[in-house]
């Protein structure tokens, strides 16, 4: 995997990074897994990442989780450079097929946490700019919200209605057509 | 359980703006939710944000048979489309008996009526389509297409592909290119006209797409007979089909069919394309109930 893609031998295998959650927990990741982060990778570029990188915002328990998606999803990233640069015939293609169709399942899987953890997660992705994880715990909070009322939401989501009832009740008078 | 009130108003607006654009409705259902929510979806910048993300806008509501004036008479819609489609066998002379009473709701003798007869080929009432240094119209007649070249100030006519009875749509293609569509024994038929480096052009058969399957069709033994395209919404690559079994939005893109309104003939079809979010919304109940 490490080698696949890249041309320069001094971004081979070995190059790893530390990453340390908020409660002080080491994490030796290769820098394919931790360049996934759009942050790490600035880091990284600007050579302030010896002596690991600091997440203060990250607990160990979600930092966990945000790297076994990193590490499956650029395996995967890996994976289609390798695959799309020599061979496109019908087996590579069926071989690509399956490892998609595995990437979803392993997504889908992912997402299965209480809804603590999804928040957390988000927190963490738009934190670390991971496009990815952003793009599939906020699609799963927002299909979550799509066909429902404001009630069905709020009790969803043991959120608080602060609204005053006028209020409430002009913006409803306002924007009938989406309430019908 | 989870903190809504730990998550910052960024990653808020990041799950926000992932609700669809084409039911607007969710995303001011949202915004009922609380104030913190409301305040980051009725923001311009969440607009802005929306917008960047969504890139292209979707059609919200269509405006259907423009050419029969009087916006302000609800009731002149069915009068009179009645009206103009018996004055097709109307003698030029006889011009004024399509037009109601002005008590029954005033519209006017509009030029399109006078183009509308049988008499001749005309441009038919959509909207032109611009690619490039030329705009094009369909003729009804013959579903011929006329060019009109604005850089070179001069006028052609291009033959269609093929010959669609019911009558042809002329789009612009993802590439920039004028694109056709027409529906010939209920298959969407999709072109678009390629160039040389010579200026040689052609048609190129892009997709064929099989509305027996696409469309919702209770009974298979009593398929849909008549089916026709009237409108494209550019941009947006949707294009819309009036059947008789309603009026249905195909996405090309992904081929997605949504059923936008009741049996009836809707032509042209014209889409009224935009974001729409809580801060700056849109009359959207008035727009459908004008154009129902």
């Amino acid at each position: 995997m490490a080698s696949a893609g890249s041309g320069d031998e001094k971004a081979a295998a070995a190059a790893m990074i530390t990453l340390i959650s908020s409660d002080n927990e080491k994490f030796e990741v290769t820098e394919a897994t931790a360049t996934l982060s759009q942050t790490i990778r600035h880091m990284i570029e600007d050579g302030c990442t010896d002596g690991g990188v600091p997440l203060p915002n990250v607990t160990s328990k979600i930092l966990a989780r945000v790297i076994e998606y990193c590490k499956k999803h650029a395996t995967a990233a890996a994976g289609e450079e390798g695959s799309s640069s020599s061979f496109s015939d019908a087996a590579f293609l069926e071989v690509d097929r399956a490892f998609l169709e595995e990437l979803e399942e392993f997504d889908d899987a992912f997402l299965e946490v209480d809804r603590a953890t999804l928040f957390d997660l988000i927190l963490a992705a738009n934190y670390l700019d991971i496009k990815g994880l952003l793009n599939l715990t906020c699609q799963k909070v927002a299909d979550s919200v799509k066909g429902k009322t404001p009630e069905q939401i709020r009790e969803m989501y043991n959120i608080v209605n602060d609204l005053t009832p006028e209020e409430e009740a002009e913006i409803r008078r306002e924007t009938q057509w989406a309430f019908e | 359980m989870p903190p809504p009130e730990l998550i910052d108003d960024d990653a808020m607006a990041e799950i926000l703006l992932r609700l669809p654009p084409d039911d607007p409705a969710c995303l001011v259902r949202a915004s009922l939710v609380c104030k913190p929510w409301r305040r980051i979806a009725s923001s311009a910048a969440f607009l802005r944000r929306y917008r960047r993300f969504h890139r292209s806008p979707p059609p919200l509501a269509f405006i259907a048979g423009l050419y029969f004036l009087d916006p302000t008479a609800a009731t002149s819609r069915s009068t009179a489309a009645t009206a103009a489609s018996s004055s097709r066998s109307l003698r030029p002379t006889t011009s004024s008996s399509g037009t109601p009473s002005p008590a029954a709701g005033t519209w006017c003798p509009s030029p399109h009526r006078v183009v509308h007869r049988r008499r001749a080929s005309y441009v038919t009432p959509a909207r032109g389509t611009l690619v490039g240094d030329a705009m094009y119209f369909v003729l009804g007649l013959h579903n011929k297409i006329l060019k009109y070249n604005f850089a070179e100030h001069c006028l052609s006519v291009i033959h269609p592909p093929e010959v669609y009875d019911k009558g042809i749509v002329l789009m612009v293609t993802e590439d920039g290119l004028l694109g056709l569509s027409g529906i010939r024994d209920f298959n969407l038929y999709l072109w678009s006209r390629e160039a040389d480096a010579e200026g040689v052009e052609w048609w190129v058969q892009t997709r064929m797409i099989d509305l027996q399957r696409l469309l919702p069709v209770d009974n298979p033994f009593n398929p849909v007979e008549r089916a026709v395209v009237t409108g494209f919404a550019e941009g947006a690559c949707v294009i819309f089909v009036s059947t008789d079994i309603g009026g249905f939005v195909i996405e090309l893109k992904t081929g997605r069919v949504r059923k936008v309104a009741e049996p009836g003939r809707y032509y042209p079809v014209i889409p009224f394309i935009s974001f729409c979010t809580p801060g700056f919304p849109i009359d959207i109940g008035k727009m459908c109930s004008g154009s129902n």
